[in-house]
This record gives structure tokens, C-alpha cells and sequence, in this order.
């Protein structure tokens, strides 16, 4: 059954609709704009690398998510690269802790583009030669992310924080995980997780819903004897404090770059009521038009790059901030002190009410770009929700949960800071 | 895009849109990138978003565009060919928009639209006037003393501004381009750095720095470009009416029109090179190649090759550089990302780079710092084989295809179209988005080989790990 979501507010209509095979479909139609874009997000990423099949604990070599997204595109005749250059789109892909997204992007030739998308992501082709091939390629991309000092403060960060969970583990892997990955492990690994219950397919731009629902009913064939996974994350174990409170490398850097993050708990009843209310609660007390962000500046400590932000997967969450400053100490002080001054004086209405408005109009943002309307969904589908919930979460939070918020999460011992300094 | 004169020296470029829940404004002030004024340029944008006499805290300002459905702006230096422009960029939500074509821009509820929260004595206003007025004080109204700008803004700023210089380095690959194309343009205004340099902000004084704000308000020439939902005519009234340092203005500075880079021969003195960069023989026989390495503590080393054309930014020569460009590294499907990255595996990232302005392509690749020499030379063997051989009609078609659909989609974001409408207004370009397409269908095999055969390596920057880049 086709459900149909409207909203005056955003202006837009949201069609979802589960086809036989189990897979998923999210259409968001827009009249106007040249390019479509469509997804098909995979349930998987890089923190299933170990997992329960049955009774059976299995664990495969680190990064095999990562791996598997750039094996797709090995296709036997031609690449699949050069396969939409032909239908004049573009494709990409992208692995995170969670999913698995291959997307493309057009002007014309929609449906064709759909049918090849949804062909190349359920026709796997591993040999023992390309797998070694994409090695050399993959540890590239590894080197390249070594060398950025962003990723090395935020990596220590959730190292700091976390004790067991799978975050820590780089979305890659390691040179060393990567160079043991072979045929064999990506085909059993694509035969458990490539699973249309497991799957989605979300479209963005103007094209006719019901031709969309057909290809992909078509192309995509149910799955029998769908394996049983039971996802092992360890968030149950992981204990509210975090691992190490501070954490300081090393490079070639100007200024001391920072990263002060919050763990949060991981077992919200609604998780996009949660990720509403963990949004708004960092920018009232941290964000642009918050006093610390004003008290910050004026004492150099924060530049234009200082920003907040608050992350919730399926299985993790967390807080962070991250900046340059001479004195990250004093950035991690004065925030604490004023989460302190909230927690007991409580958050204004007027803040709250303002912040709110801001939340609703970026979120209203989101749909000017095909592109960031589909990427948003492709985060969504694996919260099993859609971006008109977060609106709606939005609209129904109160004063009080957002200062229920912060007294659960923002508190003493759940927070590290990851430091990047210069070696001179 | 229609083009009305507000005053002199001032323009409106509108674009009338319901496709979009916003209205874009990007307001343009227009200077000539030199070695004297680029710091100075540089650092005011930074000193302007600060604050203004009626918003004169950062909480101030940020939560009036808060107010706005979270409105953006942001303040920075261009740089775009050989002009610095410092940009005012803002994007808002327009309220009450009317539903179009079976899609709606969205409507806002009259209990749900915008407040002034922070000013409830004012009468209520439409959102484009409270976002130009916005605009429109931080640009008049900063905050002043003793006949310079605030003092600890200034030096808050030039602190701000020395970190992101010297953070440029955070990003290897960004950071290998910018050497390459300072060392290719050394003697052009196009080498300047748009952002500036560190060891011109000790001699930057509030004083000094509020002056050349007047002398920039006063003589630069100003563009609006506005996309959305909006009266063209209603917003140019509206420009005249806030923005009155910009009216009246005799003797507007003419910003002289980029031209193409010149070729390595007809450059004469070159200033000596600063004492960690070490220049080395030239990677092949072709000795008019300048090569640079530097050695930082990394893992992965990175490669970046410039090229010059000498061609013009506008007409043939135009379509079939940025065809050429997209044919070489252009894409996924490029005959670099295939030959170099899929078929040898020898490298994650490996793209080129057209830039229009100056005839130049830059190439650049992240590898193992010991196989950069290695990476060079395919570089040049598919150089060399697309000038001389013609692509086939099959590959030229594929470039031609994925063009167009790059072109089709700019008109989806505000951001592109703007940008895309500023530089053919800077070449003076009078060829709309939508001959592009039919433009480039025009470009032949033949005229590719042309074009590969008249590019020339002229610059190749190393960056590598400690201890490579030795020299052969």
C-alpha cells in the first residue's frame, strides 16, 4: 500500500510504499527542476563487520562495507562508471557506520538510469584479480584521510569515547584488514546483507511514481531463505562514561584544532524525537546566537570554523563541537560551565521558541536541492523514518523535553576532548 | 537574468523564480586582485560580520537570522580570475509564497511566519526588506572608534584570518593546488593569494583598515544578484532605498577583464623561492618545466600538474577546453581516473581541473610520494596521446552528454546559477545557459586535438613525505 504524506509548511508530498520483494521506496516529487536523482540504500555499513548469524558469531575483516561499495562497480564487460556516462548521469556511492548508498544523477533517460542503478547493485561480480586490483586504491583513500587532521581529531574522539562499539574502527579499515579481504568473504558478506527487506530505493525530482513503483517491482525479485542477522554493536555494554577523557596527537598543524564530544545513550523510544530535541539543545547553549558562542569569540578562542552538532545513528549518539583555538582547555571549561548554568537555571522559552523556528526553515531548506533531499532520506531509511518526522518532531517538542534532553545526556563524565596539535 | 542599473556603479542582476523555498542574495563588491590590497580585502569580511551599530553583538546577529526561519549569511573574499571580490551571501526563506504548478514553494502559516522577536517595536515587515536591511546595515553600519574600526575586532580577526592561512596546509590536496597555481601564475595577478598573507596583518591597523573600507565602498563597482520569488522592480526600489553608501557615486574603479595566463617564455624575472622549497631538474628533458617539492611529514604524497593554453575564456576555444578538460579528468569515466586509477590502482583521487578565467588545467593526484614520478609520466602519455590522436566520436559524445547534464542541472541551485551568471558577466560573455549545450554539441574530434596539442606543461608541485623527493 502507497502512503501519501503532505506538508503545507514544506510544501511538499513524501510517497512511501514497501513492494513485494520487501524493499522500500521513497519518492519525493519535484516539478520544475531539471535533474532526478535516486538511491538505493543498503542496510549496511562499516560497524557490521561482526554479527550473529543464528548462534553463529561471525566477523569479517574490518572495512568489508567500504570494500563491497567500490566492488559493485566492477562490471563484467564495461564499468558501471562508463555504463550512466553512456545514459548521461552520474554515479557515486558512499559507506558510513550504517548504509551502504549508490546513487545516480540525470536530466533525461530516468527510467533507464533506475534500471541500471537497481541491475549493478544486485549483480555482484568478484574475482580474486579485481578484488586485489581495488587494493592498491583503497589504501590510497586510506592514506588520503591519514593525512587530514579533521578526520584524525574526530577519530580520536570516538575512540576516546566509545569502549566497544564498532565506530571507532575507521569506515575503510587498515591497510592491513583491507589486504586480507577476499572474493570469497564479499560474496558470502553480499548474500547475508543484500537483502531487499534490508533496502530502499528513494527518488527525488520530477518523473511518474507509478513507472518508478513498476521498474523497480520488476527488477527487483523477491529473496528466499533471507538469513537471520542479529547486528552486534555492543551498545547495551557500553557503560554512560566515556573511555578516556582527553585524548592529544600530533602533526603538521597550525593551530590546535579541537573536538569535544558528549556520548549519549542509545536507547531512545523515539529516535527522531531524540535527534529533534539533541539538534536544538547544542546550538541554544552553543551555537551562532548562543551567550558561549558570543563569550567565545570575544575571547579568541573560536573562529568562524568553531560549529556544533548533534548525531544519532541507529545505534550511537553523541554531541560534538569541533574548532581551532589556542586553548581548546578553555573552549572545554567555559562549555562545561555553561551547561552547569542551564542545568540549573533551565532553558528560556524565548530561546527555545526561536531555535525552533530555525530548525523548521533549514529543515524547509533541505528541499531547494534534489541532491540533499535524497542524501537526507538515505540517512532516515535506516532510522525507519523520512524526513517529514523530524519536521513533525519539530512542531510537537516542548520546553521540557529539550531540558529533559540535557539533563540526560549533557552530563559530568560523558564528555572527551580530542586534541590535534602541532608538532613544532 | 535581468539586468537593471540602480545607480552608478550598482547593479541588479534578478532572476524571478517560484522554484525555490528561498530567496538568494549575493551581493558582490568588486576589486582588483593585487599583492598590495589583498590582505586588506581579505580581512573585511571578517570584521564585518561582527557586528553593526544596530546588531552589534554576534548574538545580536545571529539571532536575528535565527528569527528568520534560520536565514544564512556569511561574509568572505572571491576570488575569481584576477578580481578579489568580498561577497555578502544570504539566503532566506521568503513567507507566504503562492502554490505553483501542481508543486507549492511552501506556504508558511500567518500564526507560523517569521517574528521580529528582537525588535517588537518595529512595524512588521516583509522578510526580502528585513534580510536587505539586514544586509544592508553590516555593510554601512559598522561598529567604529577613534576613526578606525573597533580595535579588538580587528585583532580578533587578524588572528582568525592568520589561523586559516596557515591552516592551508590542513587540506593537502587543496593546499597542492593553491602552490601550484602561485608558482604557474608567479608574475600574474592570478598567483596572489584571494585570502591573503600573514605577514602583511602586523601593518594592518583599525585606522589603515577602516579607511580602505571607505575607499572600497566608495570607488568599487557593486553587483546584487538576486534569485527567487521576488518583484524585480519592488527589490531594486528596495536596493535604492537601503543601501544609500552605494548611491550617488562618481569615478567607479574599473576592474579590468582576466586574461589568459601567459606562456612560460614570456615571463622574465622570477623572485627567489623561499628556503624549505627546493626547485629540482625537470622531470622529463623539457626543460622549461619548473618543478617544485616540498617535504612534510605525511603519508601520502601528492602531485599537481598545471597547464596553460593561452586560449581565451570565451567562444571555440572555451567549449573545447572545458570538453577537453572533462574527456581528461573531468569524471569517473576520464581517461585518467580509468588509465591511472582503475587500470594501475595507483592512486584513490585523480581529477582535472579547468580554470576558465586564466586558460589553465590544473591535474592533481594523491599517491605514494615514491610514485609521483611514475604518476607524471602517465599523466603526460595520455596528454600526449589526446593530442595526437583524435578521440573517437563515441568518447566525445559520452563528454558531451555528461556536460550537458552538468549544465541542465545548474539551474537547480541558486548558489550555481549565480556563479555561473557572475563569470560570463565578467568575460562579458553574452551567451545564455541555454546555448551552452548547442555550443559545446559543436566542438569536433579535430578541434580537441587542437587543443591537447596546444597545452603546455608548465608547472609540476610535489608534495611528498620526509625523505622523498630527492633529487635524482
Amino acid at each position: 500500500m502507497e502512503s501519501v504524506k503532505t506538508n503545507e509548511f514544506l510544501g511538499e508530498n513524501l510517497h512511501t510504499k514497501q513492494l513485494s520483494s520487501g524493499i522500500k521506496c521513497y519518492i519525493i516529487p519535484k516539478c520544475g527542476y531539471a535533474q532526478m536523482q535516486a538511491a538505493v540504500a543498503v542496510n549496511f555499513g562499516s560497524a557490521d563487520y561482526a554479527f550473529k548469524l543464528g548462534n553463529e558469531v561471525r566477523k569479517f575483516p574490518a572495512g568489508i562495507a567500504h570494500f563491497m561499495e567500490h566492488k559493485l562497480f566492477e562490471g563484467k564487460k564495461e564499468s558501471v562508471f562508463e555504463q550512466f556516462t553512456k545514459n548521461g548521469a552520474d554515479v557515486n556511492a558512499f559507506t558510513n557506520f550504517t548504509n551502504t548508498a549508490y546513487y545516480f544523477s540525470c536530466t533525461d533517460n530516468f527510467a533507464n538510469n533506475l534500471r541500471l542503478l537497481l541491475h549493478f547493485v544486485q549483480n555482484p561480480y568478484f574475482t580474486e584479480a579485481n578484488v586485489n586490483k581495488e587494493k592498491g586504491i583503497i589504501i590510497q583513500e586510506i592514506n588520503m584521510y591519514k593525512d587530514d587532521p579533521l578526520w584524525a581529531c574526530y577519530q580520536n574522539l570516538l575512540s576516546a569515547m566509545y569502549f566497544n562499539s564498532p565506530v571507532t574502527s575507521d569506515i575503510a579499515g587498515s591497510e592491513q584488514s583491507v589486504n586480507s579481504i577476499t572474493a570469497d568473504m564479499l560474496e558470502d558478506c553480499y548474500s547475508l546483507f543484500y537483502n531487499p527487506p534490508q533496502m530502499a530505493v528513494i527518488c527525488a525530482g520530477g518523473f511518474d511514481i507509478n513507472e518508478v513503483y513498476d521498474i523497480i517491482e520488476k527488477y527487483v525479485s523477491p529473496k528466499v531463505d533471507i538469513p537471520e542477522i542479529t547486528r552486534c554493536y555492543g551498545e547495551e555494554k557500553e557503560p554512560r562514561h566515556v573511555r578516556q577523557r582527553e585524548v592529544t596527537a600530533k602533526t603538521q598543524i597550525a593551530a590546535p584544532l579541537f573536538n569535544i564530544g558528549f556520548k549519549d545513550i542509545a536507547d531512545w523510544q523515539n529516535p527522531i524525537k531524540n535527534l529533534a530535541a539533541g539538534k536544538l539543545l547544542i546550538d541554544l547553549i552553543a551555537g551562532e546566537g548562543s551567550n558561549l558562542y558570543e563569550k567565545l569569540y570575544a575571547q579568541n578562542l573560536a573562529d568562524a570554523s568553531f560549529y556544533v552538532q548533534y548525531t544519532a545513528g541507529t545505534f550511537f549518539a553523541y554531541t560534538m563541537l569541533s574548532g581551532f583555538s589556542e586553548n581548546p582547555h578553555k573552549v572545554n571549561e567555559l562549555l562545561l560551565n555553561e551547561i552547569r548554568k542551564y542545568a540549573q537555571n533551565g532553558i528560556s522559552s524565548g530561546d527555545f521558541i526561536r531555535l525552533k523556528q530555525k530548525h523548521t526553515g533549514r529543515l524547509r531548506m533541505v528541499f531547494n536541492s534534489i541532491h540533499a533531499i535524497t542524501q537526507a532520506q538515505i540517512d532516515f531509511f535506516s532510522k525507519k523514518a523520512d524526513l517529514f518526522d523530524l519536521l513533525t518532531e519539530y512542531e510537537n517538542l516542548t520546553l521540557n523535553d529539550v531540558n529533559e534532553k540535557l539533563a540526560a545526556h549533557l552530563v559530568e563524565g560523558a564528555n572527551a576532548l580530542s586534541i590535534v596539535k602541532g608538532t613544532q | 537574468m535581468e539586468l537593471i542599473n540602480i545607480s552608478n556603479g550598482v547593479k541588479l542582476h534578478a532572476l524571478q523564480t517560484q522554484k525555490f523555498k528561498t530567496v538568494t542574495v549575493c551581493l558582490l563588491i568588486r576589486r582588483k586582485l593585487t599583492r598590495a590590497e589583498a590582505t586588506l580585502n581579505a580581512l573585511l569580511p571578517g570584521v564585518l560580520r561582527r557586528g553593526c551599530e544596530k546588531f552589534n553583538t554576534l548574538t545580536k546577529i545571529n539571532r536575528e537570522l535565527e528569527g528568520m526561519y534560520g536565514a544564512v549569511f556569511d561574509a568572505d573574499v572571491v576570488k575569481k580570475g584576477e578580481e578579489q571580490i568580498i561577497q555578502f551571501f544570504m539566503e532566506f526563506v521568503n513567507a507566504g509564497e503562492p502554490e505553483i504548478n501542481g508543486t507549492s514553494a511552501g506556504k508558511i502559516p500567518a500564526d507560523k511566519a517569521p517574528k521580529a522577536e528582537y525588535s517588537p517595536a518595529e512595524p512588521p515587515q516583509s522578510a526580502e526588506r528585513r534580510a536587505l536591511s539586514f544586509l544592508a546595515e553590516i555593510l554601512q553600519n559598522p561598529l567604529t572608534e577613534n576613526g578606525g574600526f573597533r580595535a579588538d575586532i580587528v585583532s580578533s580577526e587578524a588572528e582568525n584570518l592568520k589561523t586559516a592561512i596557515e591552516g592551508r596546509l590542513n587540506n593537502k590536496a587543496e593546499y597542492a593546488k593553491l602552490k601550484c597555481v602561485e608558482i604557474m601564475c608567479e608574475n600574474e595577478a592570478f598567483g596572489i593569494y584571494g585570502d591573503g598573507y600573514a605577514e602583511d596583518l602586523p601593518g594592518i591597523t583599525p585606522v589603515k583598515l577602516f579607511w580602505h573600507y571607505k575607499r572600497v565602498l566608495k570607488e568599487s563597482p557593486a553587483e546584487f544578484i538576486i534569485i527567487g520569488n521576488i518583484d524585480t522592480k519592488k527589490t531594486a526600489a528596495l536596493i535604492k532605498e537601503l543601501f544609500t553608501d552605494l548611491a550617488e557615486r562618481e569615478n567607479i574603479l574599473k576592474v579590468p577583464k582576466t586574461l589568459p595566463s601567459l606562456p612560460r617564455e614570456q615571463i622574465k624575472a622570477r623572485p627567489a623561492l623561499p628556503a624549505h622549497v627546493r626547485t629540482r631538474p625537470p622531470l622529463t628533458s623539457r626543460g622549461h618545466i619548473k618543478t617544485v617539492t616540498e617535504e612534510f611529514n605525511v603519508s601520502q604524497g601528492k602531485i599537481c600538474i598545471g597547464l596553460k593554453s593561452g586560449m581565451p575564456a570565451t567562444g571555440a576555444p572555451f567549449y573545447s577546453l572545458t570538453l577537453l578538460n572533462e574527456i581528461l579528468g573531468g569524471s569517473a569515466n576520464s581517461r585518467l581516473f580509468v588509465n591511472i586509477r582503475e587500470k594501475k590502482s595507483l592512486c584513490y583521487s585523480i581529477f582535472s581541473y579547468f580554470y576558465r578565467f586564466k586558460g589553465i588545467i590544473l591535474i592533481h593526484c594523491g599517491a605514494d610520494s615514491d610514485k609521483l614520478e611514475e604518476i607524471f609520466a602517465l599523466c603526460e602519455k595520455e596528454l600526449s596521446s589526446l593530442a595526437n590522436k583524435k578521440v573517437s566520436e563515441k568518447e566525445l559524445s559520452f563528454a558531451k552528454k555528461s556536460l550537458a547534464k552538468k549544465i541542465s542541472a545548474l539551474n537547480d541551485s541558486p548558489a550555481q546559477t549565480a556563479d555561473f551568471y557572475l563569470s560570463q558577466y565578467l568575460q562579458n560573455d553574452k551567451v545564455p545557459l541555454t546555448c551552452f549545450a548547442r555550443n559545446l554539441e559543436k566542438v569536433t574530434a579535430r578541434e580537441i586535438k587542437e587543443t591537447a596539442a596546444a597545452l603546455v606543461v608548465d608547472t609540476v608541485y610535489m608534495l611528498t613525505g620526509s625523505g622523498y623527493g630527492k633529487e635524482a
